[in-house]
């Protein structure tokens, strides 16, 4: 429902904001970055109650500035830490229920068709990145 | 889905304070779209520490509002700067502009707003449709099957998000291993705290997920200070004007650019930047006037400008059912719920109160 409410809603709100784009866009940059830097401090501060937010918020933003500069991506790196927990979990949940066995990662018929995919993924994956994909090499040529 | 869950979701919804709170995010979307170099993710960063404070509906609403205001607003940017608002519009940047500069500027943007609207809305509708079969059949998943899910969700973002694998699988590693700080959560064996009581708890997700994309879009903004922005000299007309005959025309484009971007988008990784790249290329591969593409042409916005915002809305299937993000505003959405204490998923989906919490 708020989803459908919220497209609606961009109906008479984009027409309003075409209209202003032209004040909005005139913000000067001196301005604007330091605002946002504050809604930072503020918005980390208010989620951990403590110095430690804000210390870890400019750490990790110096850090993934500098791979982003480098051409690494970022996505990648939250979904890391979002999943990481999840993926931790459930694993060591399945070892202790399979007593080990790495085979019954296969053995629920759903699962199988999910694992067979996920490493599928992997093999293409590692296949371009071969040396004896040509494309690849033409490219990097 | 039942009439009664629906109305049980109007009740959530149509309440003052809801409404005011999703209008006030409406507004700061569009305003953080609209300034290039800010982008939807950023939206979200900044919003999650306001709506932390809130019910799970508000602030639900609040950001999807948000976001599906910023993805449309980044078009403006684009036609009158150059400049794309959000990377999602950076596909058609170049499209855009030189349509103003050939004087359509007002059917260009009459363009971006309706196809970005009901794109929005197919999105919708194919989430409202395909979430509570898929939620059925979450329900026989176990640890295995959640397993694979999550290997398969942290593969796809590097197969999509980058077309270098080796730095996407680094970032991922990288951002694996910061997740091991903090309690093992089987064993409750503290791991590379030094010591350090606060380390104990984790590296908490939201300050990261501002640091990281918030922070350094602001270095990447300071370091491009002295760039100039060109006067926009067009008046705006009436936008709406031929928007009509141009969705017309073009309704299969319209209809496959939004058929990509649900499908983009509900593939975990994939958002709706790629969407739109990718959409705004078989538009102009399946094109019967390719030629005419890069020149100001409507056709490609058409398909990109519906990509972009249903892929938004797709990214809310894996997310709700699974609890696997589809792109990085559905995984910041993702951390906060577990935070909350809803779990996105299994548990989330079995329970009525949830469901008609999912509709609304």
């Amino acid at each position: 429902m708020i989803f459908v409410l919220a497209n609606l809603l961009m109906l008479p709100l984009g027409w309003a904001i075409i209209k202003s784009a032209k004040q909005v866009l005139r913000v000067p940059k001196n301005i604007l970055l330091p605002m946002i830097l504050i809604f930072c401090v503020v918005g980390s501060y208010a989620m951990t109650n403590s110095i430690y937010g804000i210390i870890i918020m400019l750490v990790m933003g110096v850090f993934a500035f500098m791979l982003e500069e480098n051409g690494f991506p970022v996505a990648p790196i939250i979904l890391g830490l979002v999943l990481g927990e999840m993926f931790e979990q459930n694993f060591i949940t399945s070892m202790i229920k399979s007593d080990g066995s790495f085979l019954a990662f296969f053995a629920r018929p759903i699962s199988g068709i999910l694992g067979v995919a996920t490493i599928a993924i992997w093999l293409l994956m590692l296949w371009r990145m071969g040396p004896w994909n040509k494309a690849r090499r033409a490219v990097a040529a | 889905m039942t009439l009664d869950i629906l109305m049980q979701a109007f009740a959530l919804v149509f309440r003052f304070d809801v409404l005011a709170i999703i209008m006030g995010a409406a507004i700061f979307g569009m305003f953080v779209g609209a300034m290039p170099g800010l982008t939807a993710t950023m939206a979200t960063a900044l919003l999650i520490p306001v709506t932390f404070f809130m019910d799970p509906v508000p602030a639900l609403g609040a950001i999807v509002t948000a976001t599906a205001m910023a993805i449309f607003a980044g078009d403006i940017p684009a036609a009158m700067l150059r400049m794309p608002g959000t990377p999602a519009s950076a596909a058609y940047t170049d499209e855009s502009y030189l349509m103003g500069k050939k004087g359509l500027l007002d059917l260009n943007l009459g363009t971006n707003l309706v196809t970005s609207v009901l794109g929005g809305l197919i999105g919708v509708a194919i989430l409202v449709l395909a979430a509570p079969a898929l939620a059925e059949f979450a329900l026989a998943f176990s640890s295995f099957e959640y397993f694979w899910l999550a290997a398969l969700g942290l593969t796809c973002a590097v197969f999509l998000a980058t077309n270098d694998p080796l730095k996407g699988f680094a970032s991922l590693f990288l951002g694996l291993g910061i997740g091991t700080i903090g309690i093992d959560p089987a064993a409750g064996f503290p791991r590379f705290t030094f010591g350090s009581v606060e380390l104990m708890q984790g590296i908490s997700f939201i300050p990261a997920m501002i640091g990281m994309f918030a922070i350094s879009e602001l270095l990447r903004g300071v370091t491009s200070m002295q760039a100039t922005t060109e006067e926009i000299t067009q008046q705006v007309g009436n936008v709406f004007r031929g928007t009509g005959a141009v969705l017309k025309r073009y309704w299969v484009n319209f209809l496959r650019g939004s058929g990509i971007g649900v499908v983009i988008g509900a593939l975990p990784g994939a958002g709706a930047d790629i969407a739109a790249w990718i959409s705004y290329a078989v538009s102009k591969r399946f094109s019967k006037e390719p030629e005419k593409f890069g020149t100001g042409h409507v056709e490609g916005i058409v398909d990109a400008g519906a990509a972009n915002n249903s892929a938004l809305a797709a990214a809310w299937i894996p997310a709700l059912v699974f609890g696997i993000p589809g792109d990085s505003i559905t995984a910041i959405v993702i951390g906060v719920l577990y935070m909350k204490g809803m779990n996105p998923g299994r548990r989330c989906s079995s329970r009525t109160r949830s469901s008609s919490t999912r509709y609304s």
